[in-house]
Parts: C-alpha cells; structure tokens; sequence
C-alpha cells in the first residue's frame, strides 16, 4: 500500500513517518507540506492512501480532500487533526476516517486497514460543519484526466453555456478557458466575497471590473481588467453593478 | 407517583368523614378532571432552555413541592388553636380539596405561561403571575361557593362576599412568598449554570487545545529521535501550563514573563522548524517592571496561530519594548507584537483573546493601559502600553 503523507510540520511527518514503517507492509510514497502539494504529487505517485492533516497553509485539508474527490480513482483519505472541533463533530456523525494527534498506533492500523474512499454526502456535511470562514483558494479543472488548479485571484469570469461553465483565467498573462464541473450557483455562493453575479450565465470577479457602457440599443456591457471581452449585464442586476463600480473608485 | 399516593389519602379520608355519595360523586369528578388537567399540562411542558424568571412547574418535583406546602397550609388553617390534638377531619378534607385546587391549578397555568412571561421583566412577570394567582382563587371560590353553599349543609358559614374576601386574602399572604421563594431558587440555579459554563471556558482557554495537542505530537515524534529534545520540550511545556493554572492574580515581571514567552517559543520552534523566527527588541525594558502573567505570551500565541501558520513559508515575529520617562510621574512601557498575515485572511478570530488581555490590562493598571490593533498591508500590529510600577498592591485586599 503507498502511503502519502501531509503536513505543515517536519516532526509531525516524521512521526507519522516511522509509524507507518513500524506498521511494516505500507510504503511512503511522498511527504507533501500542503494541500497544493498533495495533489501535485497524486498523479505522480499513485498513492492508495493520504494522510491528510486539516490546518496547512496555502491550502487546508477539506480543501485538498474536496478537489481529490473529484478524480475519477481518489485515493482514501484520512484525516488527522491535533483539534478541530467543528471537523470532529462532522467526523463522529459520519465514521469518516480520522485520527487525533499524537496518533496511536494501533488506531493507525485500523484506520489505515479500514480506509476507504470519502463520498461525496460525506465531505459535503463536512464542508457544511465546518465554519467557512475562508472561501476555497482554488478552483480545480479536469484536463485528460488529471486535476488542474486555478488560482481564484487569477481568475477574471466563470461563464455558463448551455450544460457547461467554462473560467476564464491569466496565465503567463493570457487569457485562458477551460471547462469545469461546478455549478454557476455553488461557484457564486462559495466565492460571494469577491465574484458578482452579472448575467444569469456569467459571474465576474469584482476587483478586476473597470467600468461599464451602454451601446446604442440600450443594453449594458462591462468591460473588464486585461482581457478584451466585454461581458452583458442583465437589467436586473445594473443597479447593484453601478454601485460596485461606484464604491470602486471613491 | 407521590402525586397517586396523596391522591389516594384523600380519597381515604373522605369515605372516613362520611359523606354523603352524591358528594362523594362530585368531589371524584372534580379528582379526575384535575389529574387531566396536570397530564395535559406535563404535555404542553415545553423544553426551551430560555432564562425565565420561574422554574419549570410541571416537574414531579415541583408540584411535589407545591402538594406538600399546600397540605401543611391546609393543616395550619384547621388547627383549633385551644384544642390542638382535636382535628376536625370533614373540614380539614374540606380545606385541602379548595387549597389544592388552588395550588395545583396556579401551577398549571404558571407552567403553561411560563415562557410567555419570560419575555417581560423579571418584576412585571411576577405581578403578573401573582394576580393570574388570586384570579385563580376567585374563580375557584366562586365555584366552591356555588357547589357547596346549600345552608342545610353547614359547610359554609359565611355569606359570599366574606368567603371570598376571606379565601384571597389568605391567598394573597401565601402566594407572595412561594412565588418569591421560587424566583430566588431559580436564580440561584441559574447563576450556578452560567458560573460553571463561565469557568469551564477559563479553563479551556488557559490549556489551549490546539496548542497542547500539537505539543504533545510534536514531543512524541521527538521521543524516537531526539530525546534530549523532547525532555528540554516537556520541561517547557510544563512551565508554561505551571504559570496558566496557577492564580494569576499576583503580577510577576517583565524578566519572568519573557522567559515564559521563550519557553513558548521554543516548543513552537520545534514544531514549525524554520518557518518561525523571532526578532527580539526588549533590552531597553526596565527589568524589575510589573506585568499580570500571561499578557505578551497569548499575543505571541495569537500571531502564530493565525498569522505565521497560514504562510507556507513562515514568517519573522517582531517584539519590540520601548520605555518611556517624561517625568518622574509618567513612566510608560510600550510593547509591540507585530506578524505577517497571508494576504487573504481576514483579521479576526483573536479577538475574544485581544479583549481578554485588554481587560487584564485595564484591571490590573486600573484603566492607565491601553491596547491598539493595526493591521497595515500585510502586518498585524498590536500595541500594548502601560505604567511602569515596581510594586503592587492587591486592590482586593486594600
């Protein structure tokens, strides 16, 4: 079994480390320091198992753990929380694995012979219990199978076509699209302090919006930051738009 | 169950007194219409948790009381002061029946109002409640009256208006102290709810969770590979939960609070390795100055906790002391605790902490020291600054 391992803290890993060697038969594939690493690292080493601790900078765990349930073979997931009690709670409601730190070596073997893959009710109660006091920092993308994050203060639209909802994103200083599975919906409540809705098939991130002008048949059009799109406003939603821009530039 | 058994006993006496079965009748129907009433009352019992002024009534062990209290009552009233031993069974069962119609049916509509009357003050609550009391005793008065006042019985000596003139101002007498004895119950009780839940979180801030379990990990992973490391933590660690449990009440310096924050820095060292680093600028503090225990370590807490472990790469706490001397009367300390924060997060979270040193601060100096808060670009800055002293008195004591 391959094992990865992450954690924000050296000694924390390393403990982990020789527990699961003392354990024999399990292998660790990789130590990652945050959640941006671990699923850098998935793809490259094919790991059965990650032991995912929950506070990390850059990206938390619950963060990380919602982006690998979107692979299409995730690897099982363990948390480990020295003390979350919101997490915790989630925890006792649903027997997803979890361990508390200092973690004991018999309920390690447990949980390592019992992990099984988090599905999606599952992580979602856990995103509902826990406070969401910070909104995702990426957006994850398939391409040909594998996850691509997008940094969300790169991101200028998320714009929906029919079925899908494709971002809009710099990169290198180009505009980039890809496609993604979210809804417009989840996307504008998870991302409500700095992205507005616009148009019932487009969500615009604020900072970036510079003005906005009407053409001569009397619709409205926003131009933003960089890119060279201009994106419709809908009636409904000028009055909140104009106050944006208003409070903008005071 | 001791409801049944009271029940019971006047069912008893009455057959004892004699009566006669059409009033043996009336008085059983007026037995079960009470015992539906108490049942649907206990039903309508509702389970709010709000701080009312009354307790919950409808408890067994209320209306025990309420039961038992109005029988002593009942007993006081037929006691023929000359011939004490003589009781006069037919007008004891008698007094008891009204007095625990009375009691038992104030109880009921209390218990059913109670969180209704909670929503005013607690002195408007009571009047109210008393006056809903003697309404009760009116109106069964009046019905006792209109069963019972058939002259050929004798029950009832006295002319209406007496009677139940008679029966609320006995009311009136009682009423006032049992309600008054069950607010000040109820506060009591609730003022012993709220100072454990007040204490459990001084305890709860004092150990940290977070911060204790972390070390914990932390020294365990030593134990296997650096156990020199791991006795010099454990000695840290418990001289840091020494300071927090004992009473802090008594002030100790600024030398001996810093040697506690390099205590605390040192087992969090250990466990952010590089990314913590810590630049120190107290020297120019006067040593021997006064400070309550545990006033700069939670603010090196809350700038680890919420501004260096969110950056990937760390960050360098500053802590800088300045002291300053305009004249002999006005010497002041200044310290600054000052951290990076990652560009998203939102200041807050640390702010029961912050209030919390705030008022120490504010007690302890007696309102001489202030704390300020700045969050400039991506650095946090607290500011804290108070009189210089060398001696304390314990304001308590004086």
């Amino acid at each position: 079994m391959k094992i990865l391992i992450a954690d924000d803290e050296p000694l924390a890993r390393e403990r982990l480390k020789s527990l699961c060697e003392e354990l024999g038969r399990y292998q660790i594939v990789a130590e990652a320091k945050n959640g941006r690493q671990v699923l850098e690292y998935i793809p490259q080493f094919q790991p059965d198992i990650i032991l995912l601790d929950i506070r990390m900078p850059t990206m938390d765990g619950l963060e990380a753990a919602q982006h690998i349930a979107k692979l299409d073979t995730p690897p099982a997931i363990i948390f480990t929380t020295a003390y979350d009690q919101y997490a915790l709670s989630a925890f006792d409601n649903h027997a997803v694995g979890y361990l508390l730190k200092p973690i004991n070596i018999d309920k390690l073997k447990n949980a390592l012979q019992s992990a099984s893959k988090l599905s999606q009710p599952q992580l979602q109660t856990l995103q509902q219990q826990t406070p969401q006091d910070k909104q995702p920092q990426y957006i994850s993308a398939r391409v040909k199978g594998n996850l691509q994050l997008i940094p969300v203060e790169s991101i200028r639209y998320f714009k929906a076509d029919q079925k899908y909802v494709s971002v809009g994103y710099i990169e290198e200083d180009t505009l980039q699209e890809v496609l993604i599975e979210e809804s417009l919906k989840s996307l504008e409540q998870s991302l409500q302090n700095c992205f507005s809705r616009i148009h019932r098939n487009a969500l615009i991130a604020t900072q970036f919006i510079t003005g906005m002008e009407k053409d001569p048949e009397g619709v409205q059009w926003l131009n933003l930051n960089q890119i060279d799109i201009k994106f419709e406003v809908s009636r409904r939603h000028i009055p909140e738009i104009r106050k944006l821009i208003k409070d903008k530039s005071l | 169950m001791e409801l049944l058994v009271n029940f019971a006993n006047y069912i008893m006496k009455f057959s004892y007194s004699g009566f006669e079965r059409k009033q043996n009748k009336t008085n059983t129907a007026l037995f079960s219409t009470l015992l539906v009433m108490i049942d649907l009352t206990k039903r309508l019992k509702r389970n709010t948790q709000q701080a009312v002024f009354l307790p919950d009534l409808c408890t067994i062990r209320i209306v025990f009381a309420v039961i038992v209290v109005a029988q002593l009552f009942a007993f006081i009233l037929v006691i023929n002061p000359n011939r004490v031993l003589a009781i006069n069974w037919l007008q004891l069962s008698l007094v008891s029946l009204f007095i625990q119609w009375c009691a038992l049916t104030s109880c009921a509509v209390l218990c059913v109002l109670r969180t209704n009357l909670g929503r005013f003050s607690d002195g408007f609550a009571g009047f109210l409640s008393y006056m809903l009391i003697l309404l009760i005793i009116y109106i069964i008065s009046e019905l006792t009256y209109l069963a019972l006042a058939i002259p050929a019985w004798e029950y009832i000596n006295q002319t209406r208006l007496s009677f139940i003139v008679h029966n609320l101002v006995i009311g009136a007498l009682i009423s006032g102290p049992v309600l008054r004895y069950f607010y000040i119950q109820h506060q009591w009780q609730l003022k012993i709810t709220a100072e454990s839940k007040a204490r459990f979180a001084a305890l709860q801030a004092r150990i940290h969770p977070h911060f204790l379990f972390n070390s914990l990990n932390t020294i365990a992973s030593l134990t296997r590979s650096n156990a020199q490391q791991a006795e010099k933590a454990v000695e840290n660690l418990s001289g840091l939960f020494r300071i927090s449990l004992q009473d802090n009440s008594k002030p100790h310096t600024i030398e001996e609070e810093s040697q506690l924050c390099r205590r605390y820095i040192e087992i969090e060292s250990l466990r952010l390795g590089d990314r913590l680093s810590i630049d120190w600028q107290i020297d120019s503090l006067p040593k021997d100055a006064l400070i309550p225990p545990l006033t700069l370590q939670p603010l090196l807490e809350n700038a680890i906790y919420h501004g260096i472990e969110p950056l990937p790469e760390g960050g360098c706490i500053r802590i800088k002391g300045r002291y300053q001397t305009k004249n002999i009367l006005h010497k002041k300390i200044l310290i600054t605790i000052s951290n990076p924060i990652a560009a998203q997060q939102h200041p807050h979270g640390n702010q029961m902490a912050l209030d919390n040193i705030q008022q120490r601060l504010e007690n302890f100096y007696s309102q001489s020291a202030t704390l300020k808060i700045e969050t400039q670009d991506s650095l946090f800055t607290v500011s804290i600054e108070f009189p210089y002293i060398t001696h304390y008195e314990n304001p308590d004591r004086r």
